[in-house]
């Protein structure tokens, strides 16, 4: 039965190759998609690693604020000042790294590490700040932050822009 | 009478266990990021889920089957097996997201680091679930979770812009970050498409014993609950755009999300959201765990019920405390939360065709809905949004993955 089965069955026909215009969009669309992953030039980089630095600048200028009216207990703000200093560091290694290895901006790339590493410094004195429950010393790293926001704001290119 | 009170109910417990930390963490992103761009991004996984739910309801009061026995029965156990697989290791991640979601509301509560939360967390729950029937399970945790009405709460109190709300329900191209963008709009519709969302809604009916004349109040309960539970999630977004874009705060830590209620309601913000958090993630982390259970007792055949005890179901009982223990492990060795919700979410999207396609050849065969079948418009709109979600997550995730630009 098997066999009759076999025999009667007729052959696939053979497979339809693609038309050439489908073939050049699938062609396009894979030419694209490796571009866009693979495409960064050294300026996006810089302007990606700027970006997330001001994300986190702005974080500990809320923080700041946020916790010296009363609005965030104690305990949150130590542990999100924690997380802040180590997006700070892996930020500084990661621009670094970048920077020894050309793919990021040099001029723009070192301002921004240097504003890094001030961050990181002011993220340290203010979680001593909020140890010690000390108000006064938050509003002083507050006005420091914000200066170091509009800093960052003024690296930007203007071309990307949350 | 009893069923009005049931319609009620279950559009309560659907709108109080709507919100978990997919959409919270994924509207939030979306809002921080492009303002209210993604807002079609939430109406379309509210539209597909209201289809989902109700569809998944329909199939258990008209066949007294739950999805995953149906398409063992129609489908066979090949085919069973590699959804098992698929979306057992897919939903294992979303309940290590929900757990982890209960762990940083308690750091953020008290201070200790999410891991240790993880051992406590997971006790927790399998108290509940070993202990409570599923209607406990289910209505206790959902009554709760009302709670995370502050979000719309707040987002009105804030007085957002309406018209470009309005605007953002047409999808558009992003002006910006445009990976990021569709990624997180894939992120945003696997949160919502969850299939263990309908899979569980589907368990719940067979549970609640629903038969052929439950279809109308099935109707009412998956538009009123998921319809509401859709707006919870474009609240986090619009609060999200509100409060963390004008201040350039892109939500990269799960830390940072903890601020979203504060100006609306000053220092209660923080209390409401650790809530919300809280309480939703816990009433998600279970209800994941018991579909985990359910999936894989109803496809092999072994007893299942929330409503037996763990005596007589041996078998069921042992997958959910393995699962509960297996989420809680991922927790414990540190994953960030928020990088494994962002992440399961979409692979939750990549991986919807693989349940919603035979749930679909269900929902038309009658031998199983009878003259119950789909309309063109429902099977219309959930293909044309599950393919969406698809490719967009196909194309987006490795690129997330290996950098795009």
């Amino acid at each position: 039965m098997n066999d009759a089965i076999t025999r009667t069955t007729p052959r696939e026909p053979p497979r339809r190759r693609r038309p050439p215009r489908a073939r050049r969009a699938v062609a396009l669309a894979a030419v694209l998609l490796l571009s866009s992953s693979c495409g960064q030039d050294p300026a996006s980089r810089v302007e990606q690693e700027r970006k997330t630095v001001a994300s986190w600048a702005a974080t500990l200028h809320a923080l700041c604020d946020f916790w010296r009216e009363g609005s965030v207990p104690t305990p949150y703000a130590r542990k999100a000042l924690e997380a802040a200093r180590q997006a700070m560091q892996e930020e500084a290694q990661t621009l670094q790294q970048e920077l020894s290895d050309g793919k990021a901006q040099q001029q723009p790339g070192a301002a921004l590490l240097a504003h890094v590493w001030k961050l990181d410094a002011l993220t340290q004195t203010l979680a001593g700040a909020v140890a010690r429950g000390d108000r006064d010393a938050a509003q002083q790293v507050s006005a420091l932050v914000a200066q170091e926001e509009q800093s960052l704001a003024s690296l930007s290119s203007g071309t990307v822009s949350r | 009478m009893k069923k009005l009170m049931e319609l009620a109910l279950g559009v309560v417990t659907s709108v109080g266990g709507f919100l978990e930390i997919g959409s919270i963490a994924t509207a939030a992103q979306g809002g921080a990021l492009f303002g209210y761009q993604l807002v079609w991004a939430v109406l379309l996984g509210g539209v597909c889920v209201i289809f989902l739910v109700e569809q998944s309801g329909r199939l258990a009061a008209v066949s007294g089957h739950t999805i995953p026995s149906a398409i063992r029965e129609r489908f066979g156990f090949n085919y069973f097996l590699f959804l098992l697989v698929v979306l057992a290791l897919v939903t294992l991640l979303v309940l290590g997201s929900e757990i982890g979601g209960v762990c940083v509301s308690l750091e953020m509560a008290t201070g200790i680091s999410f891991q240790w939360w993880a051992i406590p967390v997971a006790l927790l729950m399998w108290l509940i679930i070993w202990k409570g029937t599923f209607s406990f399970v289910e209505y206790a945790t959902s009554i709760l979770g009302l709670v995370t009405l502050c979000f719309v709460v707040g987002a009105v109190a804030l007085h957002p812009p309406w018209g470009q709300v309005a605007r953002g329900a047409l999808p558009g191209l992003p002006t910006h970050d445009r990976l990021r963008y569709w990624f997180i709009a894939v992120s945003i519709l696997g949160a919502s498409v969850s299939p263990y969302l309908f899979f569980f809604y589907s368990s719940g009916a067979v549970e609640d014993e629903w038969k052929e004349d439950y279809t109308g109040v099935n109707r009412v309960i998956a538009a009123g609950g998921m319809g509401f539970g859709t707006t919870i999630s474009l609240a986090v977004l619009v609060l999200a755009a509100l409060v963390f874009l004008p201040r350039g705060i892109g939500v990269d830590h799960y830390s940072q999300l903890a601020l979203i209620l504060r100006d609306a309601f000053g220092r209660w913000g923080f209390r409401l959201f650790v809530a919300s958090l809280g309480v939703a993630c816990l009433g998600a982390a279970m209800e994941v765990t018991l579909e985990l259970a359910y999936m894989i007792a109803q496809g092999f055949g072994w007893n299942w019920s929330k409503n037996q005890r763990p005596k007589e179901e041996a078998r069921f009982s042992l997958t959910y405390t393995v699962f509960i223990i297996a989420g809680a492990l991922i927790v414990g060795v540190g994953v960030d939360p928020l990088k494994l919700t962002i992440f399961s979410m979409a692979l939750t999207a990549a991986t919807l065709p693989v349940s919603i396609i035979p749930f679909l050849v269900l929902m038309n065969d009658e031998e199983y809905v009878e003259e119950k079948q789909n309309g063109w418009i429902g099977n219309a709109a959930v293909i044309l949004i599950v393919a969406l979600a698809f490719v967009l997550a196909v194309v987006t995730i490795p690129l997330e993955i290996f950098g795009g630009s």
